[in-house]
């Protein structure tokens, strides 16, 4: 049976005067609507329309689509995506190229897709929108260290300080006097050792070693520090003190010189042992002091704060009458770096 | 800016040795409660600290004088 229906309700079926709507039960129920003259189907809530069905079938929705059940769309294609954006182009989108599969597509060519493995393969350049690695770095003192917020993990390198060169001393006696160890450089549980001081024992016959440490964090590695100069007696001509030990943060102390006494120390902040004190005829150089340990180590789901202290390098030792102090060693350092991804 | 060493000191001991600009106020920062920043140019960890003077536990020992060369 035809029926011809102007509906003025507010919410309800509205067709013009040319429309017509089958009301009849299909199966369980339902009803048959057929469109206007021009094949549009509209619907209407609060005077407006809501629902547009056009002669091609295809459905534009007013407001919010809210499914309680799952929404399937075609596979699609880079070129043509089956979930596109109303601001872009038809080219631009979300499509599924094999089972198990989705990709992503712009500018009709695909650029991003997850395969059924889990594996994620970009097409371009991969950026990410988090920060730069945050650097921080102590050349002095101690304190707390306060992680960024947002950080994935710490990479720690340090260096603790270098051991103090031994002064020079004289054939026979008096000999110089001994550096001192250098102080320990530490982040946490992670420690690098302050080198040893070189000695001027019977004529500086022993060099300083370099610092041990403990790697602490998650992992790591550790080097120990350099081991100093030794020393050498002078019978007839003037000479720089021993160099200092080494560490993998930086050079050694460098050589003393023959014609400036107690100017010259190892490269700041790198750990470097002291140089050994000057020598003259009938002198012994001073020996160098060792290098600092050094420590570098990853700190994985860090925690909001760390404690830590840059170790001072150890103090020159005395000279004897008519010699040269040995030198101080270098401080040691900090570096720490934290990555967001 | 003039750095100074200053000895980390618990129970009588030099922990560590340490520069600062200026002299920490109470325990210095990073450190436990009890220990305290002491001034002083020679010291080293190890070293022993009693009513104001440091010395060391374990002197110097000396050895044989290295044949001339």
């Amino acid at each position: 049976m035809w029926w011809l229906l102007y509906l003025a309700a507010a919410d309800g079926w509205y067709f013009d005067m040319s429309s017509t709507i089958n009301a009849t039960t299909v199966g369980v129920g339902g009803i048959v609507a057929t469109a206007d003259n021009s094949g549009i189907l509209v619907l209407q809530t609060a005077s407006t329309d809501a629902v547009t069905i056009s002669a091609a079938q295809g459905v534009t929705l007013a407001g919010t689509l809210g499914v309680t059940g799952i929404t399937t769309v075609a596979a699609g294609s880079a070129a043509l995506p089956s979930i596109i954006s109303t601001t872009g182009t038809a080219d631009t989108g979300v499509f599924f190229p094999a089972a198990d599969t989705i990709a992503f597509s712009t500018a009709g060519t695909e650029r991003m897709r997850i395969a059924s493995t889990g594996a994620v393969s970009v097409v371009g350049t991969f950026t990410t929108g988090n920060s730069a690695p945050a650097v921080t770095s102590y050349t002095s003192g101690s304190g707390t260290y306060t992680v960024p917020t947002g950080a994935k993990y710490l990479i720690v390198e340090l260096v603790g300080g270098g051991g103090g060169g031994s002064g020079s001393g004289n054939l026979g006696g008096p000999y110089g006097g001994d550096g001192t160890v250098g102080g320990s450089t530490t982040f946490s549980t992670s420690t690098g050792l302050g080198g040893q001081p070189g000695s001027a024992a019977g004529g500086g016959s022993v060099s300083g070693a370099g610092g041990g440490y403990t790697v602490g964090g998650t992992s790591g590695v550790g080097i120990s520090g350099g081991r100093g100069w030794g020393p050498t007696l002078l019978l007839s001509s003037s000479t720089n003190g021993c160099a200092g030990g080494s560490t993998p943060f930086g050079c050694a102390g460098g050589l003393g010189s023959s014609t400036t006494a107690n100017t010259f120390t190892g490269t700041v902040n790198t750990g470097g042992g002291g140089i050994g004190g000057l020598a003259d005829t009938n002198q012994y150089q001073g020996t160098g002091g060792g290098g600092g340990g050094y420590v570098k180590a990853v700190y994985a789901s860090p925690s909001a704060t760390y404690s830590y202290a840059v170790g001072a390098g150890g103090a020159g030792g005395a000279k004897a009458t008519g010699c040269r102090y040995g030198e101080t060693g270098s401080a040691g350092l900090i570096v720490i770096t934290a990555y967001y991804d | 800016m003039t750095m100074k060493r200053y000895a980390i000191i618990k129970d009588g001991v030099v922990l560590n040795i340490i520069e600062y600009v200026e002299q920490p106020v109470g325990t210095p920062p990073g450190f436990e409660e009890g220990v305290v920043a002491v001034q002083e140019d020679l010291a080293a960890p190890g070293w022993l600290y009693a009513e104001g003077f440091f010395t060391n536990p374990i002197p110097p020992v000396p050895s044989v004088t290295p044949a001339a060369t």
